[in-house]
């Protein structure tokens, strides 16, 4: 009887999840969505399984169209322009290409359709379609795509914490006595002056530093953070009290040359390049980096260790200033009817769904993968079967790269999971992560493109400055009489849009 | 009363007469009709693309139903504080390569002609033409490594001469001599073709008459071979003016960076950089417009001048 | 003359003598300035092949090393491997091929007729030519052309956008320019038309120019790539350069914040890979070149240029 009774429960708890798990698809008539997309030189489309199933199951066949990804943006505008547009595009800025497509009327406004859809309006936050809100028009006009929220930090060389008899350091303090260890007793033992702490990518890329002094998160182009100062106002970020600090700060570094001299130099991964290399000791990273670079260096797992960012002086633990993780976007096409827009809509809820999302970016189960299990985002594949998916799948070609703010899978290998799910769970204990709220401001979107300038001559400003061709006074007097004057307008709309936002 | 009848008469007899001239040079104009359907399709009726730079682009209209803004573009690109400056690199930097770079492929050409081992000719030959070849952004990391200062192969040998070690891309006062460095080596090679073509049209007989005179190689070269290439360098000279505005993208991108953007940024970086904060549409059409007019300026002067001193030119 | 110069006490002789002393110092300093600066510009090469067959793990611990200490060929097994590979080799072929001798043709005819300055019309068609030089449409409306001349998704779109390059043209006019006007006098006196004297005179003086631009072209068509983003979506009908381009995208600022693919696999590096692709699109052309290398030689025309 209680067997019984435990069986029928346990069989209604499984159909109850399964009706979860699995999202209604309301029409599954055979229809075809032309898509302009990046994918993966490898991914091939005739044969595709991922692809085959997913028409089976949604009814949708995918026509993709997939220009180089070295040269998308080239090729996106002159479809753009050439009235001739597919049904489905894909966008990997919000900037103001985006805004003019908005503008000019070529891309379904999204607002009044999208809250019929459940797993649209569950896995993509608030702060996420915000981001694809175009200030042109005041309306979203994509369907974001969600993206893995990023835990950020400071991996290190083990090894050279050994060799110098140090343990990794937690604050700036203890930064500073290690880099200058790093700089001076060398590390890796060939006797030429060359080893240092790190080599960062510009000034505003190593936020496991730079939030030690000011809030900031990673993907931050813009002028404002939407964080407040330490004394709970808002203000843009060169009037923050830990702006100036933390240039100091890096001046110190340079002038005792504890930092890379050239770190300006620095190309796109230059800065992971160098550590590979062992020049430096620490470098900018995420939970799951080191994972990744096995493929580089093979011993990654065992010589390098992820780190939580340091803590500043006001600090009491550390903090991860994540920004809402978007990767791009879905624009519609003014040119498809309403019923099709429904299905495009559907078709997008469902790939936000458990199902879609794995179909979409683990693939077929036997052909693409051997058995995943979600709960733990744990992914085995048999090496056949990682060849096949390399042909079926690409990152680029998913359309939400993550459901509950984590990926299908950290990594590839059981035990490279295992490490990456240790340091993320490290790294929860300790640090902090605070969200920053998407910012939408008109004047906002289009101030760069009216002062590129002084962009580029704030960012040479505080080079020059951090590297002492110029001193404090000139940097000052430069973001006093120059800078802040320019960015007056936006920073007033900014303190008023914090402000009703905090209200609500 | 008699006049507009001979008026439509002196018109006949001159077409006429014209269409004796085409019939008579018939086969010229045959031969020369692909080459003018060919630039009426390709080139000329696209060119309407030109009023985007006048134009306010709205992608629903396109470019011929976009509003029409004259000048604004123009003013909003010479409001630009760093355009003047760009304009001065990119213009001083080709210059340099004018003086510079530009009679090196010539000399060199020059050289290789005199060489008479066939198989050190051949190899010398297709050795110089690797660097061609490459492309700057692998050519550019090499680079940017080996002049490192504190890792790179030429300041070790600097180090080890007793000098301190010179950060060749972190101070503005280098950049130029770089980029030229780098392009001459990169190009030369391949630009001795065209002067090795030109040479190898001169007549054997000159040089035997040159000989039997008791001329020396260095004579003969002098005397003979530069004056018969002469045409085929000035007109590459002329037509590389005409490139006066660009400098190629790849190259200076891969060795620019914050410390010597005061001398590295020319028109093709500065595009690029304002298109990515998310400039104007029609940012790039419009400083293209005006880099072509400023070449077409040079070039035009160039051809003028050296018509002046008694060369040929493009027309 | 001849016997002037045997007797060795005459002055020419003395000449001659000084002329030999000062050929030899001109000699050694043409072979050691060619000969180095050839070497200048194989050295790379070798740094390219040497880390083409690298492991990257070797090339982060000494990246400065000439001969590879492990030899790996993962990376040109990937190249081999990928089918897109061999079907961009095939279109690149195609189009190198096609592309060249259609840029030739149009070439030698085209600048025949402007070689001759009293021509009525000549001067407005080089000023039209000129014009095109600086002031071209841009990407947008040459991409409604070629639409409308239904060339997308074809190697015709990448063929005669091109086909006649006026930087090129100018400079084949120079070259048609300096063949005697004597020979084409006498062939006229015998009868002959344009067509003839193009075909029988001018093209075969013309060869160490026709081979240049040959090169030229071919090597530019081998290089392109730009025109097949716009024009060609069918990736099969890929172009070399676009594929091998697209294996080591600098995907910068393509990266997702925090780790790319779950299920990478063992992949040659994007450095590695780089290099093993130079290695592999130089190839066809230092096997081609030597074929074309002897119209640069000396004394082609000897016996042709005779009035």
């Amino acid at each position: 009887m209680i067997k019984r009774l435990l069986s029928l429960l346990v069989a209604s708890v499984i159909l109850l999840s399964c009706t979860s798990a699995f999202a209604e698809l309301k029409n599954t008539d055979p229809i075809t969505i032309t898509m302009l997309n990046r994918v993966n030189a490898e991914v091939v489309f005739e044969g595709n399984a991922m692809l085959e199933a997913v028409a089976e199951r949604t009814g949708i066949t995918l026509q993709i169209d997939a220009p180089p990804i070295s040269n998308y943006t080239d090729r996106l505008q002159v479809v753009m322009a050439s009235g001739d547009l597919p049904d489905l595009i894909y966008t990997w800025d919000f900037d103001t290409k985006y805004e003019k497509w908005a503008e000019d009327d070529l891309v379904w406004a999204l607002d009044d359709f999208i809250e019929a859809y459940p797993n649209l309006m569950s896995n993509i936050t608030k702060p996420m379609w915000e981001r694809a809100r175009a200030s042109s028009t005041g309306k979203i006009h994509a369907v974001p795509r969600p993206c893995g929220s990023a835990r950020w930090g400071v991996i290190s060389n083990q090894e050279w914490l050994e060799t110098l008899d140090s343990t990794m350091p937690t604050n700036l303090d203890e930064l500073y006595e290690y880099g200058k260890k790093v700089a001076t007793m060398d590390p890796d033992g060939n006797g030429k002056d060359d080893t240092f702490l790190f080599s960062p990518y510009g000034l505003w890329a190593d936020v496991w530093l730079i939030s030690a002094f000011v809030p900031f998160p990673n993907v931050a182009t813009g002028l404002v953070q939407g964080l407040p100062d330490t004394d709970g106002e808002y203000k843009v970020l060169e009037r923050m009290s830990g702006y100036y600090p933390y240039l100091e700060y890096m001046r110190k570094l340079y002038s005792e040359k504890i930092i890379d001299p050239e770190f300006f130099a620095n190309k796109y991964y230059d800065d992971r390049t160098k550590f590979q290399q062992n020049r430096v000791a620490m470098v900018h990273g995420g939970a799951g980096n080191i994972a990744e670079y096995t493929k580089d260096v093979s011993n990654a797992m065992e010589i390098y260790k992820f780190n939580a960012p340091m803590i500043g002086e006001d600090q009491t633990q550390p903090v991860n200033y994540q920004e809402s993780s978007v990767w791009g976007g879905w624009m519609i096409s003014k040119d498809v009817d309403e019923e099709k827009l429904d299905r495009i809509l559907s078709f997008l809820d469902w790939c936000n769904s458990e199902e879609g999302f794995i179909l979409t970016t683990a693939g077929v189960q036997g052909i693409d993968y051997e058995s995943y299990d979600f709960a733990t985002r744990t992914l085995i594949k048999t090496d056949e079967q990682m060849a096949t998916s390399k042909l079926d799948l690409s990152s680029y070609m998913s359309f939400a790269w993550a459901l509950d703010g984590q990926m299908v899978s950290p990594s590839d290998t059981p035990e490279k999971i295992a490490f990456c799910n240790e340091e993320i769970e490290a790294y929860d204990a300790i640090v902090k992560t605070i969200q920053c709220p998407t910012i939408s401001l008109a004047s906002y979107t289009s101030w760069p493109s009216e002062h590129p300038d002084l962009v580029s001559k704030k960012k040479e400003m505080e080079v020059k400055y951090v590297v002492g061709e110029i001193e404090l006074e000139d940097l000052q007097s430069f973001i006093d009489e120059e800078w802040l004057p320019a960015i007056a307008d936006v920073e007033q709309e900014y303190i008023a849009y914090m402000q009703t936002y905090d209200a609500q | 009363m008699r006049e507009p009848r001979s008026f439509l008469a002196v018109q006949r007899t001159k077409c006429q007469r014209f269409l004796r001239y085409v019939l008579r040079h018939k086969y010229l104009y045959l031969l020369l009709v692909p080459c003018v359907v060919y630039f009426i399709v390709f080139h000329y009726v696209p060119m309407y693309g030109v009023l985007i730079s006048f134009k306010d682009f709205n992608f629903k209209k396109g470019i011929l139903g976009s509003e029409w803004v004259g000048f604004e573009n123009f003013e909003y690109m010479f409001g630009l504080s760093d355009f003047y400056r760009v304009f001065w690199n990119s213009l001083y930097l080709n210059i340099l390569r004018l003086l510079i770079a530009f009679p090196i492929p010539v000399i060199l050409a020059l050289m290789i002609n005199e060489i008479n081992n066939r198989y050190f000719k051949r190899i010398t030959q297709t050795a110089i033409y690797f660097p061609y070849f490459i492309s700057w952004a692998v050519i550019g990391g090499i680079l940017v490594n080996f002049l490192s200062p504190t890792w790179g192969v030429v300041n070790e040998m600097i180090k080890s001469l007793g000098f301190e070690s010179i950060f060749f891309l972190g101070e503005a006062k280098y950049f130029r001599g770089v980029a030229v460095a780098s392009s001459i080596w990169k190009e030369a090679g391949w630009g001795t073709i065209i002067y090795l073509a030109a040479i190898t049209g001169i007549g054997p007989e000159l040089y035997e008459a040159a000989t039997v005179d008791g001329a020396s190689r260095l004579q003969r070269l002098v005397h003979i071979t530069l004056p018969c290439i002469k045409t085929t360098v000035v007109l590459t000279f002329i037509l590389r003016v005409g490139s006066i505005m660009s400098n190629g993208f790849e190259q200076i991108f891969t060795l620019q960076n914050t410390m010597n953007l005061s001398v590295s940024e020319v028109f093709e970086t500065y595009t690029y950089r304002v298109g990515m904060l998310g400039g104007r549409f029609s940012f790039a059409t419009t400083v293209g417009l005006f880099t072509s007019v400023i070449s077409m300026i040079f070039l035009l002067t160039a051809n003028f001048l050296s018509k002046k001193l008694g060369e040929e030119g493009i027309w | 003359m001849l016997f002037a110069i045997r007797s060795r006490k005459s002055p020419d002789w003395q000449k001659r003598l000084q002329a030999s002393r000062g050929d030899k110092v001109f000699s050694t300093i043409n072979y050691v300035v060619v000969g180095l600066f050839a070497l200048l510009c194989i050295f790379p090469l070798f740094y390219v092949l040497s880390y083409s067959l690298t492991p990257y793990e070797q090339y982060l611990k000494n990246p400065i090393r000439l001969i590879p200490t492990e030899l790996s060929f993962a990376a040109y097994r990937q190249l081999w491997n990928f089918p897109l590979m061999w079907t961009g080799f095939r279109s690149t072929l195609f189009i190198t091929i096609v592309g060249t001798a259609i840029n030739i043709v149009l070439l030698c005819i085209s600048a025949y007729p402007l070689s001759k300055k009293d021509l009525k019309g000549r001067n407005f068609v080089m000023g039209m030519i000129l014009f095109t030089m600086f002031f071209n449409g841009g990407m947008i409306p040459n991409y409604y052309l070629v639409r409308s001349l239904h060339l997308i998704n074809t190697y015709w779109s990448l063929i005669l956008p091109g086909a006649i390059s006026a930087y090129n043209l100018i400079l084949m006019r120079n070259f048609v320019s300096a063949i005697p006007d004597s020979l084409e006098e006498s062939a006229i006196i015998d009868g002959a038309n344009e067509l003839v004297i193009l075909g029988k005179i001018i093209v075969p003086l013309s060869k160490p120019a026709i081979a240049t631009f040959i090169l030229f072209h071919a090597v530019g068509h081998w290089n392109a790539y730009f025109n097949s983003i716009l024009y060609i979506s069918d990736r099969k009908l890929w172009p070399l350069m676009l594929i091998v381009r697209e294996m080591v995208v600098d995907s910068g600022a393509n990266m997702v914040q925090q780790g790319v693919t779950a299920g990478a696999q063992e992949l040659a590096q994007p450095f590695t890979l780089k290099m093993a692709i130079i290695v592999v699109t130089i190839l066809p052309i230092i096997c081609v070149y030597p074929f074309v290398q002897k119209y640069f030689m000396k004394g082609m025309l000897l016996g042709s240029v005779k009035g």
